[in-house]
């Protein structure tokens, strides 16, 4: 094979395009209406004639004993004020709040009786008068009049989470679902077992793991385009490429059969009839020292040797390899295996009982 | 049967416990209060019509038109039984194909089925699982397994877990020939049924681990052994650690060694720093060879190749909390081949709230020891609606040698996805591609997902 030095005509394009697209879209993409907490609770000028009522954060957010923590206005209130701005208000309160981890199972309630808390919402909520603060309170001040210690130690999440939003949540204080992440999860999977668990079962190992399944990842989450599966929808227009920068990488799920029983479904393997052969002239009988020759390829490549010709003893390999035969020894240097001498694998080639 | 054993056993004892937990369970109270989950999603595989290279480089054409595959699971936890409140869970996971067109029709396969009880919360640590399920990780790497496993802390900082069972093997339940999955055998056999069924009793697998876990420290040493027809398969030892010795700062490895070669297979590690908020870094090192992980049945496994070193960089950068740029750069030595690269850009911008948006845009370039690739990806998502919510990707690939003649390759993907209610949503999606594997391949599928999570209330 010639290795040549292509041009970059489509993919360049095809950038270009790509950032045009964003500038587009991002230009075109509605501005989220701003709230200020902190204008409408601090406004000097209310409750005189002719002024606006003075708020608090009752006001807006009633108790209602319902157990729901996002509890937002209706727009008839805001209405009462903003009497022009009725399209803008429904902009706004169409704007979910903002909930990182997820609906907490948490009792607004129950802790505004509290005679720490004593009806005060801002303790808690410090950023809806501060600047620079957010509004919602970090998970270490819950802790600060909770005792969760034995929680933490069990990386029990719930029931303060819940564990059907925990699906859907990449917490980012504690555990780092980060750009990094995806490359140790295996380590900490092993580790971190229960952690794991607080948030995920083992079908959801599975869902990439499990190669037996009738539809492969990208056709069960054909939109989930922001994770980083190794197996994109695009996967096939590389992967043989893949497949010889990174063997290790595959051999992480995959046996080099599995190779095969896709080959042969798309009816292009060698292993069935009429399947063409892959390898050029030469590759076996050849020359040892032409590039052809299958010796060289085979070492840096082995796993994909292994895609057709994992086939045990039936392999064609030994055929060639086995003592005394042309091939030669296969073993590495240092080579040693702590099976028995009758152990039937080794007898393929040295002969035996 | 034995697919069905694997299924209705975890349930009937389940059921059997949680049943008779009124009367003896502790104070539930002190527990999590019970939860559950239940999703099925069924694919519908409305046309696939493609054009590739067949049997002999003959032209061949796909068709398939409404095939369907249902997926469904099952998730239970935080329930009482008589050993306590909240002492059980279990997890049931399974798919069924219709397709009718594919090798099998009907084909089925249970991917989880066990359940696991353990102490209450208040007394030491000690669970069991029995079942069908998986380990991951450590010597294991990734094993399912019919069995049991086991596992006790006497102290916190300390555990130990064991397992054993028979080896699931792609579809084991299924027709006989079927676990000759690629194999020769299997290929070359015009009719599967006629061959001799797999002995179970023959693929096998134990294993076990101790862990400590201290503060900022977690390391485990593994052992993991499984048969495969009735000789070692993989037979390994492995050692993990992990440690944060500060907020910003984590490092870690893996070491797998062959014990029946007493090779290292397999070394990892890594480094990750977060500098701020907005900015992580990361390096790995991996060393690897790979035929050490082939089965020790297979005879290539004890072939000399030539060791696999990958050295690199990641990091994303977060401009905004909607801006963010994200870059990584590896270098791989193969010892008989010389270097190759992988380098990777990517721009995301999103949007939060209703009509959320998000977008990436990227560059990869990978170059092997005899070839390689650019290609540029866009995607995108957006909320066009009240759950209405649309993707749109679409991939460019040019190959440093032509695969079959074919320098270039696109790719294009589009899903819509409607909720319906709280539990019901429906997705369409469509591909189109042209690539040296398919002059034209054009597929659509529809989803329709039922998700319901048994919420715990105040």
């Amino acid at each position: 094979m010639t290795r040549e030095h292509p041009t970059l005509p489509g993919a360049t394009a095809a950038l270009l395009l790509s950032v045009l697209l964003a500038a587009i879209l991002a230009a075109c993409v509605q501005k989220p209406v701003q709230f200020s907490h902190k204008t409408h609770l601090s406004n000097p000028s209310c409750g005189g004639q002719g002024e606006p009522a003075c708020l608090s954060c009752v006001t807006c957010h009633a108790p209602k004993n319902d157990g729901t923590a996002g509890r937002l206005p209706s727009v008839k209130l805001c209405s009462s004020c903003h009497q022009k701005e009725a399209a803008k208000m429904d902009r706004l309160l169409e704007q979910p709040p903002f909930r990182p981890y997820g609906q907490i199972l948490f009792d607004h309630d129950a802790h505004l009786q509290m005679k720490d808390i004593s009806g005060q919402c801002v303790p808690c909520h410090k950023g809806v008068v501060t600047e620079g603060v957010p509004a919602l309170p970090p998970m270490s001040q819950c802790f600060t009049c909770h005792e969760h210690q034995e929680q933490w130690e069990k990386s029990t999440c719930t029931p303060c989470h819940q564990r059907v939003d925990l699906e859907e949540t990449l917490p980012v204080t504690f555990l780092r679902h980060d750009s990094l992440f995806l490359r140790k999860h295996g380590h900490l999977a092993q580790n971190q077992e229960a952690l794991c668990q607080s948030c995920h079962t083992q079908s959801d190992c599975q869902s990439c793991h499990d190669l037996s399944s009738a539809l492969t990842m990208e056709q069960q989450r054909p939109d989930a385009i922001e994770n980083n599966m190794v197996h994109r929808g695009d996967f096939m227009v590389r992967h043989a490429l893949e497949a010889r920068s990174q063997p290790a990488q595959c051999m992480s799920c995959h046996s080099p059969p599995d190779c095969d029983s896709c080959h042969i479904e798309q009816g292009v393997s060698g292993n069935m009839a009429g399947g063409r052969n892959p390898h050029p002239p030469g590759w076996v009988g050849g020359n040892p020292a032409s590039r052809d020759f299958h010796g060289r390829a085979a070492r840096r490549d082995l796993l994909s040797c292994a895609g057709c010709h994992e086939a045990g003893p039936a392999t064609n390999c030994i055929r060639c390899h086995q003592v005394g035969g042309p091939g030669g020894n296969p073993h590495p240097s240092g080579w040693s295996s702590a099976r028995q001498p009758a152990d039937q694998m080794c007898n393929y080639c040295h002969g035996g009982p | 049967m034995a697919r069905g054993l694997s299924l209705i056993g975890p349930i009937l004892v389940f059921a059997f416990l949680s049943q008779t937990s009124d009367v003896f369970a502790q104070d539930s109270s002190t527990g999590a209060p019970p939860s559950a989950t239940f999703r099925s999603n069924t694919y519908a595989r409305l046309l696939r019509r493609a054009t590739a290279p067949g049997p002999g480089g003959s032209i061949v054409t796909t068709e398939r038109q409404l095939p369907v595959v249902q997926h469904v699971s099952y998730w239970a936890s935080g329930v009482d039984t008589v050993f306590g409140a909240d002492t059980a869970s279990m997890e049931v996971t399974g798919w069924q194909s219709a397709d009718g067109l594919g090798r099998e029709a009907g084909e089925t396969d249970v991917q989880t089925a066990y359940l696991t009880l353990h102490s209450p919360r208040s007394a030491p640590a000690v669970w069991a699982s029995l079942g069908r399920q998986t380990r991951a990780g450590g010597a294991a790497r990734f094993a399912r397994f019919d069995g049991i496993s086991a596992g006790v802390s006497p102290v916190s900082a300390l555990s130990l877990r064991a397992y054993g069972g028979y080896r699931v093997l792609p579809r084991f339940d299924q027709a006989p020939g079927y676990h000759h999955l690629g194999a020769s055998s299997d290929v070359l056999q015009s009719a599967p049924a006629m061959l001799e069924p797999l002995d179970r009793n023959k693929y096998s697998v134990v294993g076990g681990d101790v862990r400590l876990d201290v503060s900022h420290l977690h390391a485990a040493l593994s052992i993991h052994d499984e048969t495969d027809n009735g000789a070692v398969g993989r037979r390994n030892l492995g050692f993990d650690v992990a440690a944060q010795p500060l907020e910003k700062l984590d490092f870690g490895g893996a070491l797998l060694l062959d014990l029946d070669s007493l090779r290292w297979s397999n070394a990892r590690v890594f480094i990750d720093y977060f500098a701020t908020q907005r900015w992580e870094f990361g390096g790995q090192y991996v060393r690897a060879e790979p035929a050490l992980l082939l089965s020790r049945q297979s005879v290539l496994s004890v072939f000399s190749t030539a060791n696999y070193q990958e050295f690199g960089l990641q990091s994303r950068y977060r401009f905004t909390e909607h801006l963010s740029l994200t870059g990584s750069a590896f270098a791989q030595d193969y010892d008989d081949s010389g270097p190759g690269a992988r380098f990777t850009g990517e721009f995301r911008a999103a949007t939060t709230g209703r009509k959320a948006l998000i977008f990436f845009t990227g560059y990869t370039r990978v170059s092997t020891f005899d070839s390689g690739y650019h290609s540029a990806r866009a995607a995108l998502s957006k909320e066009i609606a009240t759950e209405l919510t649309g993707t749109l990707q679409s991939f460019v690939y040019l190959y440093d040698v032509p695969i079959r003649d074919k320098q270039t390759s696109m790719s294009h993907a589009v899903t819509l996805d409607y909720g319906l209610s709280d539990t019901w949503s429906i997705l369409w999606g469509a591909s189109l591609s042209n690539s040296p594997y398919a002059e034209f391949d054009a597929a659509t599928q529809m989803r329709l997902t039922y998700a319901l999570s048994e919420r715990t209330a105040l």
